[in-house]
């Protein structure tokens, strides 16, 4: 980044922190502690599993039991602040992690996975979560 | 009284010298068989026809009268000239007409009237001296013959079309009579065609519309040569028998014969099969369709007259008709034409009694006031109509289902009946018959499934309303299925049925060899509604698209409610059960309908399409940036995985990774700004040394997560192929690549409009990864369409819509639903080009044989 003011590097700085914070926290719970894994999402966030939707905090829980004992190692991490009005000062960040997978007798496969995470009474919550599998769906 | 009194002139002022009437002889025929010794020469003849006044009450006594007189000179030629109406005699004349004056001595000068009276001729012979510049009618036919040769016209795409329609009303006839009911008027007009050196051969059809023809024999003049077009419409064609025996050698792509009394004819139109080899298509209708159009309604029954009319005055009365074999009519007035045919039935067979005998009205139609439709052998259920439903059908409480233009009618739209119009005939509709024969035409037998999807389309039901949604028909309809393949059927396809319920799991359980059964998008509301099928041994399942399916909000709810009944399934809605339930993957996932716009033309493909060439970037992406747009991207492409991992390879790579960030990979946040890009210029500039790609649009999946009108966030993945101009001559190499877009949507861009400019983005990630074996194996497996193809309009076709499309296009490809809808995107729902490009698929053997079912 060439043109940067201090304001946008700090909050790009804090962004990445809390990036590599949150997805730390997330796979952990996601590979071990599954039954809390609901409490990283708001009442109305919206997810899709392999385009497999489910709206709303209850259905993504009920989604997430029903699927089998994981194991994700993060390859890659990126993330970017989401300054646009609509968000207003609401902190809002885009975090894109990738990795590999394994899956309850399945083979090991590349995730990919976006969330749009945003500060709510302190704690990051998730307000949208697409997780995809890298395979073709033919 | 002397006639020489009454001697006068006839001047045509046209040119021809006058005719001078001044009655030399005296002697006038009247009600005698002879002119004895007078020779009627080459004068002109005066002919007075005593109606006495009797004849106007008809709409057009001439016409009569001249039917009559035709009739009586059975093809001699007459032509009768100043024709005079009188209020008790009217009179004309003619010359050179012996043979026809000797046919009506024959007669005793007496004519007889289509309406049954008959009516004395008087004639004078020799009335006038005749020269040869008078006025004479088989020249002016000629001439106006060779006329209109010179003027062929074009109808319906036929060209050299010579139009005799109305022929006698032509203004140049003024003073004679010209008819071509009288056979040899047209044989001298067919002979002057036929005879026409200069013109004839330009001729490639005729229309002799609307001409009182009855017999078109001196046609045979034009046999053995195959027109474009003959247009006998709205003539007195009555005798099918004679018009086969008269058009034996005619042959034309089209005959037109409406509005003739044969088409009326019950006998029609088994009456001109002889004429099969000689017309390909009847009335724009193909020869071997013509049976199919046959409606009583149109040609036996008359509503006015025929059967009794049973409404809320003498209902008692119905019962008379307990026994009747006969057809009844329904008549739902409808003057307004709020209800199309498939909500009259739909609301007909709300309030039918389900209980009670099959119904199955045949031969619907609208006749401008009314829905008509016949039915029979239905007493009970026509008993139940008539005195529970007090002859009205009844209208749903308003609810979603309802129309709002219906909603505000009243609660039951009343209809009344004519029962015993029409004698049951032996080739009338006989819905047991029919059905059993539809059913024969669904199955296929190499892999024994019954294709009944959309049953009431099949060709031969026209006529016939088989309403699935009651449970009676249905089931006689699965003891038909049940009885023809007792054990030689493995799949019932009854998809788009308007099915509600079945029970018919009794029957259905003597099919041995029953294993799937698809009721995909029926009307089925709840699974107790299906519950007694659970017997069956089925495998496999569809119940996509019925109501039912919105009762579970998570596709495992789904799967467990279903299991519970049928408990031996290994494939529900065309997902193997015995892999992840609710876990297969979907292509795409849409969080709002609305959104649906986006992923075409609106912006994604779009962006992907400008994005592909790396010179063109700064050009074509532009738009989509603002200064506050970021750019961040990531390249885990690992060389090690690569089978081909060499030095050009690793400097393929490279240009993806000299932008990459990882956040992992830093020792602490002081490199986050590293590879941060902001503003539009900057975002460009690195997006354009990035290598020029190929996107395979067909690999895409998308997921859009978020969208409210105002701002959206799309996440697509998929496959594209690294495409610089550098590299065209090593090896092709794909990456696997996946972009997330959050975007600002411009307030006034409601609904978009079709500008990509209304639409920023605000943030935007880019990731290359390696591609898995599986995708690489189907990259590109479809061809890219041209680029003037890709850009048709993105077609504004609703969900529903679009999933017809798709079932439409599975039930015609054949192929597995992943590759058809593929197919259909790539074309971008326009039906027609997803075909060709299927056609085209299939000849470019570029289809797997794992594509097809």
């Amino acid at each position: 980044m060439k043109i940067c003011s201090q304001e946008l590097k700090t909050k790009v700085e804090s962004c990445a922190h809390t990036a590599e914070d949150f997805t730390r926290l997330y796979y952990a719970s996601f590979d071990n502690r599954r039954h809390q894994l609901g409490r990283l999402y708001l009442d109305n966030a919206v997810f899709s599993w392999n385009g497999n939707g489910a709206n709303g905090r209850q259905m993504i829980e009920r989604y997430f039991l029903e699927l089998p004992s994981s194991s994700h190692q993060m390859n890659t991490l990126d993330a970017q602040p989401i300054l646009d009005a609509a968000v207003g000062n609401q902190l809002t960040y885009l975090v894109m992690a990738s990795g590999t997978v394994k899956y309850h007798d399945q083979p090991m496969r590349n995730f990919q996975q976006s969330f749009i995470v945003t500060a709510e009474d302190d704690k990051w919550k998730i307000a949208s979560d697409c997780y995809r599998l890298q395979e073709v769906t033919l | 009284m002397d006639p020489r009194l009454h001697r006068y002139v006839l001047n045509f002022s046209d040119g021809s010298q006058p005719i001078q009437v001044d009655y030399p002889d005296t002697r006038v025929f009247r009600n005698c068989s002879s002119y004895g010794d007078r020779v009627p020469g080459l004068s002109w003849n005066e002919f007075c026809i005593h109606h006495q006044g009797q004849l106007e009450y008809l709409q057009d006594p001439k016409q009569v009268i001249l039917e009559a007189i035709f009739d009586a000179i059975d093809g001699e030629e007459l032509y009768p000239v100043a024709y005079e109406r009188g209020r008790r005699v009217d009179k004309f004349l003619a010359r050179a007409c012996k043979p026809a004056i000797d046919k009506l001595f024959a007669q005793k000068l007496c004519l007889s009237i289509s309406t049954g009276a008959s009516i004395q001729i008087s004639v004078q012979l020799g009335v006038a001296a005749n020269s040869s510049k008078q006025i004479s009618p088989p020249l002016l036919i000629s001439q106006e013959v060779s006329r209109l040769m010179e003027r062929l016209e074009v109808h319906n795409g036929v060209r050299g079309v010579l139009n005799l329609s109305n022929f006698g009303a032509n203004p140049c006839f003024k003073s004679i009579v010209v008819s071509l009911a009288n056979v040899a008027t047209l044989r001298h007009v067919c002979s002057s065609i036929y005879h026409n050196d200069d013109s004839f051969s330009a001729v490639n059809g005729f229309i002799f519309a609307d001409n009182q023809m009855k017999s078109v024999d001196p046609l045979k003049l034009f046999g053995d040569v195959e027109y474009g077009l003959l247009d006998l419409s709205g003539n007195k064609i009555a005798s099918a028998v004679r018009l086969c025996r008269e058009l034996k050698r005619i042959r034309a792509k089209e005959l037109k014969l409406a509005n003739n009394p044969i088409t009326k004819s019950s006998k029609y139109p088994n009456s001109i099969k002889a004429l099969q080899g000689n017309f390909s298509m009847v009335d724009g209708i193909p020869y071997d369709k013509l049976h199919t159009t046959y409606t009583p309604l149109n040609h036996d029954i008359d509503l006015e007259s025929d059967g009794i009319r049973i409404d809320w005055t003498n209902k008692w009365k119905l019962a008379d008709f307990e026994q009747s074999e006969d057809w009844h009519a329904f008549l739902v007035p409808d003057p307004m034409h709020l209800m199309t045919e498939q909500r009259l039935f739909r609301l007909f067979f709300i309030t039918v009694n389900q209980m009670l005998t099959e119904i199955y009205p045949c031969y619907y139609k609208f006749d401008g006031k009314e829905h008509i439709f016949l039915a029979r052998n239905c007493f009970e259920q026509i008993a139940y109509l008539v005195h529970s439903c007090n002859l009205a059908i009844k209208l749903p409480d308003a609810g979603p289902m309802v129309d709002p233009d219906v909603s505000v009618a009243p609660r039951t739209i009343p209809f009344y009946m004519r029962m015993n119009v029409s004698r049951f005939k032996l080739h009338h509709v006989d819905p047991q018959e029919r059905i059993t024969k539809c059913i024969q035409k669904c199955f296929v037998a190499q892999n024994r499934v019954l294709k009944m999807s959309h049953f009431q389309a099949t060709e031969g039901l026209k006529g016939l309303w088989v309403h699935m949604g009651s449970t009676r028909i249905l089931n006689n309809i699965l003891s038909i299925i049940s009885r023809l393949y007792m054990s030689n059927c493995s799949e019932i396809r009854l998809c788009n049925n308007s099915i509600l319920r079945i029970d018919g799991a009794r029957v259905l359980s003597r099919m041995g060899s029953l294993k799937a059964l698809d009721l995909g998008h029926n009307w089925i509301h709840d699974l107790e509604d299906i519950k007694s099928l659970g017997d069956l041994p089925l495998k496999s399942l569809r119940l996509h698209g019925n109501p039912l399916c919105g009762k579970y909000s998570l596709p495992n709810d789904y799967i467990q409610a279903v299991l519970k009944i049928f408990p031996q399934l290994t494939t529900l809605d065309g997902v193997d059960l015995s892999s992840k339930p609710g876990q297969a993957p979907q292509k795409n996932f849409l969080c709002d309908i609305g959104a649906y716009e986006l992923l075409g033309d609106v912006f994604l493909r779009n962006y992907l399409r400008d994005f592909e060439q790396a010179e063109e970037r700064a050009n074509r992406l532009m738009k989509y940036y603002t200064d506050d747009s970021i750019f961040t991207m990531t390249c885990n492409y690992v060389m090690g995985r690569s089978q081909s991992f060499n030095a050009q390879l690793f400097k393929r790579i490279s240009k993806y990774t000299k932008h990459s960030r990882d956040i992992r990979k830093w020792s602490d946040y002081t490199k986050a700004t590293n590879e941060f890009h902001v503003g539009v210029m900057e975002i460009i500039g690195v997006l354009m040394e990035l290598p020029s790609v190929v996107h395979d649009f067909i690999s895409l999946q998308t997921d859009v997560m978020h969208f409210n009108g105002k701002s959206a966030f799309i996440h697509v993945t998929g496959l594209l192929r690294d495409d610089s101009p550098s590299t065209h001559n090593q090896e092709e190499l794909y990456l696997a690549f996946s972009r997330d877009f959050v975007l600002k949507i411009d307030d006034q861009g409601k609904g978009f409009g079709k500008e990509s400019r209304r639409l920023k983005i605000v943030n935007d990630h880019l990731s290359i990864m390696n591609p898995s074996r599986n995708q690489v194996k189907s990259a590109f497996k479809v061809c890219p369409l041209p680029d003037n193809r890709l850009m048709t309009p993105a077609s504004e076709d609703s969900i529903d819509a679009k999933n017809d499309k798709l079932i439409i296009f599975l039930e015609l490809t054949g192929l597995t639903s992943p590759w058809c809808t593929r197919i259909v995107e790539t074309a971008e729902w326009d039906f027609e080009l997803a075909t060709k490009l299927f056609i085209d698929m299939v000849e470019k053997k570029e289809l797997p044989d794992s594509a097809f079912h």
